[in-house]
């Protein structure tokens, strides 16, 4: 956790610092108003300080807490397929990209009870896209498919 | 009595069919999110927020609110079967449901659990009916330098719900303010950090922000954590529901953790999960045995079950009166009232009196479909945990991904909502707690127009936020809250050192 807290501490900075340095083409203002670029330069060194609070500490703790990332695996692999799922959402239609992403994620999660995965895909997709397209009138992306 | 008039009314449209109806699924819905362990009353409201455009403003939020009411109550049963709490809220009634359910009193208590749930909602819910009108006559009178006031105390309690580390809440809320000032300056209408895009223009919206936070990131969670066997559950083999003796017994130990939710949720940053800590730790105090406390004793569910529904009302309170959300499920109720072009604040007690009465109404209508499905259908309840999380959690996913596309037709906001649920799945990892997110998200660009009004209003002088009594006062008890955990940790820490 203190590497961890060390390196957030840095990116926070470095966000932080950029935040500030966008804030300069910010047009300054009259007398009363304070100007739009006084609040996120306020906010901007307020990160900078406790970021710097959050590395010192983790300097002098002695004591450290591992962090676990025994699944990392699967994670990543549900990044993946959310990002495939979401262009598939636009190229390819809600429905179909659904499906095939809710499959993978429940294969990813263990499950491997063949018609359990179909029947609740399909008919939770299904239901969805009924509700929300006749129901709701939210017109879902169609892509080449539905 | 005009009151009184108001809320027959209330009941009136809260009873018809067609709204009854959809408080009957949020209920129900809430009591099945709430049971299963991972998914949370926050993630529920989250995720069914997108089912409420299509409906009228008062039916969409009562569906809401009964989830809420529903899934606080519904974490009590895995709490009680299987020791895991079923949302944050449930996790001081493990300490002695789990305990009874090991004597073979599962059925017991269970009931018990029902009924102080009940009792702690209905106490909330008229709390708040005679709070929150007196209350927003008093806010009328706020004018900007008292907004910006409120909004810094309402961030101030940032400190108090950072969990483990108070500074990583505080870097949380500024990352969340500095993610606020994302889009047109609220005075001058100037375009900041929105890199040309024509989305960020209107600014992030934060209804894809949660979702993500709280929904998809823990779907990342479940999904990390899958490959653990789950718990089995412990059948509910004894059928006894509470004696009515041992209800009137314990009926002492709900009433006062009902005032201690309320008063608890009407805090704005104290949630369900304090509060039933609270409550549970006030019970053991007022007990003549508190060694029993533990072990089993009804008086433990009562306390823990009553206080965290207790919250239920009582966080309505700052939300409909001042318009400052309380915790993250409010935060989402305040949305789904805005997208309905409905501003919460002391105003709507007079441009909308209908829609708060129709609101204080179906809140008790709830508390009784609660009861009443509690009562009579438990063990069905208790089936659901028998559903794998491998079919719900990926259902999350897509929930997420329709959730917030459904809110504005855009998929700019899906992509914040992935955003979001990756960066709060680390966050999860790494200790920084979510809501303090949100909160700042909200209050933020409240705190910063309110203090350019003030200043305007002031030619520029600052003096005007404290000579001002209410904003001055405000502004006292927001340093105080602010601090108060800092100063506490401090002389924790300096007595952990001497003595050790």
């Amino acid at each position: 956790m203190k590497k961890i807290d060390r390196i957030t501490g840095i990116l926070l900075i470095v966000f932080a610092l950029f935040a500030y340095y966008g804030s300069y083409s910010f047009p300054e203002l009259g007398v009363t108003d304070t100007g739009p670029a006084f609040f996120p330069r306020l906010v901007a060194i307020g990160i900078i300080g406790l970021s710097i609070i959050l590395i010192v500490k983790s300097f002098i703790k002695t004591e450290d807490e591992k962090v676990k990332f025994d699944g990392y695996k699967k994670v990543l692999l549900s990044v993946g397929i959310m990002i495939v799922y979401l262009i598939g959402f636009l190229k390819i239609g809600f429905f179909t990209s659904s499906v095939f992403s809710l499959i993978l994620i429940m294969y990813v999660m263990g499950m491997r009870k063949k018609t359990t995965i179909l029947l609740v895909t399909i008919l939770s997709t299904g239901v969805i896209y009924l509700i929300f397209y006749y129901l709701f009138n939210v017109p879902l992306p169609k892509g080449i498919l539905i | 009595m005009v009151m009184l008039e108001f809320l027959t009314q209330g009941f009136l449209n809260a009873l018809q069919p067609s709204v009854l109806i959809f408080i009957i699924i949020g209920v129900l819905s809430g009591m099945v999110i709430g049971s299963l362990p991972g998914l949370t009353a926050t993630m529920g409201v989250a995720l069914l927020l997108p089912l409420t455009f299509g409906l009228e403003a008062e039916t969409g939020i009562l569906l809401l609110i009964g989830l809420y009411i529903g899934a606080i109550f519904g974490g009590s049963i895995a709490a009680i079967l299987l020791k895991t709490p079923g949302t944050p809220a449930a996790a001081a009634t493990v300490l002695d449901g789990y305990a009874m359910a090991q004597r073979g009193e599962a059925g017991k208590a269970l009931g018990l659990s029902v009924i102080s749930s009940f009792v702690g909602g209905i106490i909330s819910v008229i709390l708040l009916i005679l709070i929150a009108p007196q209350l927003a006559v008093f806010a009328l009178k706020f004018s900007s330098p008292e907004k910006f006031a409120l909004a810094i105390f309402g961030l101030s309690i940032i400190s108090s719900v950072s969990g483990k580390s108070v500074v990583k809440g505080l870097l949380a809320g500024l990352v969340g303010l500095l993610i606020g000032s994302i889009g047109m300056d609220p005075m001058t209408s100037y375009p900041r950090y929105t890199f040309e895009n024509l989305n960020l223009l209107s600014g992030v919206n934060f209804i894809p922000v949660m979702i993500g936070l709280f929904a998809l990131s823990e779907a990342f969670k479940q999904v990390e954590e899958s490959g653990i066997i789950q718990k089995n559950i412990k059948s509910v083999a004894s059928k006894g529901l509470p004696k009515i003796s041992e209800v009137i017994r314990t009926l002492p130990t709900m009433i006062r953790s009902a005032l201690i939710g309320t008063f608890i949720g009407s805090v704005p940053g104290a949630g369900a999960d304090i509060a039933a800590f609270i409550a549970y730790n006030e019970a053991k105090r007022f007990s003549k045995k508190p060694e029993e406390f533990g072990t089993g004793k009804m008086e433990g569910i009562a306390a823990a079950e009553s206080g965290n529904n207790g919250v239920t009302g009582g966080a309505m309170v700052p939300l409909l009166t001042l318009g400052i959300p309380g915790d993250a499920v409010t935060a989402i109720l305040l949305g789904a009232l805005i997208i309905k072009g409905i501003k919460p604040g002391p105003m709507i007690f007079q441009t909308n009196v209908s829609l708060v009465y129709t609101i204080f109404a179906g809140m008790i209508v709830a508390n009784i479909i609660m009861l009443i499905a509690g009562l009579s259908g438990i063990r069905l309840f208790t089936k659901v945990l028998l559903v794998p999380k491998n079919i719900i959690i990926p259902l999350i996913f897509m929930l997420s991904v329709i959730g917030s596309y459904s809110l504005n037709n855009s998929f700019f906001d899906v992509i914040v909502m992935l955003v979001a649920g990756i960066i709060g799945y680390l966050m999860m990892k790494f200790d920084f707690p979510a809501s303090p997110v949100v909160l700042a998200l909200i209050l933020g660009p409240m705190a910063e127009s309110e203090l350019r009004r003030s200043l305007i209003m002031s030619e520029g002088s600052y003096s005007v936020l404290i000579t001002r009594p209410i904003s001055a006062t405000l502004i006292i008890l927001a340093i105080i809250t602010m601090f108060s955990p800092i100063i506490k940790n401090f002389f924790q820490n300096r007595k952990k050192k001497t003595t050790s």
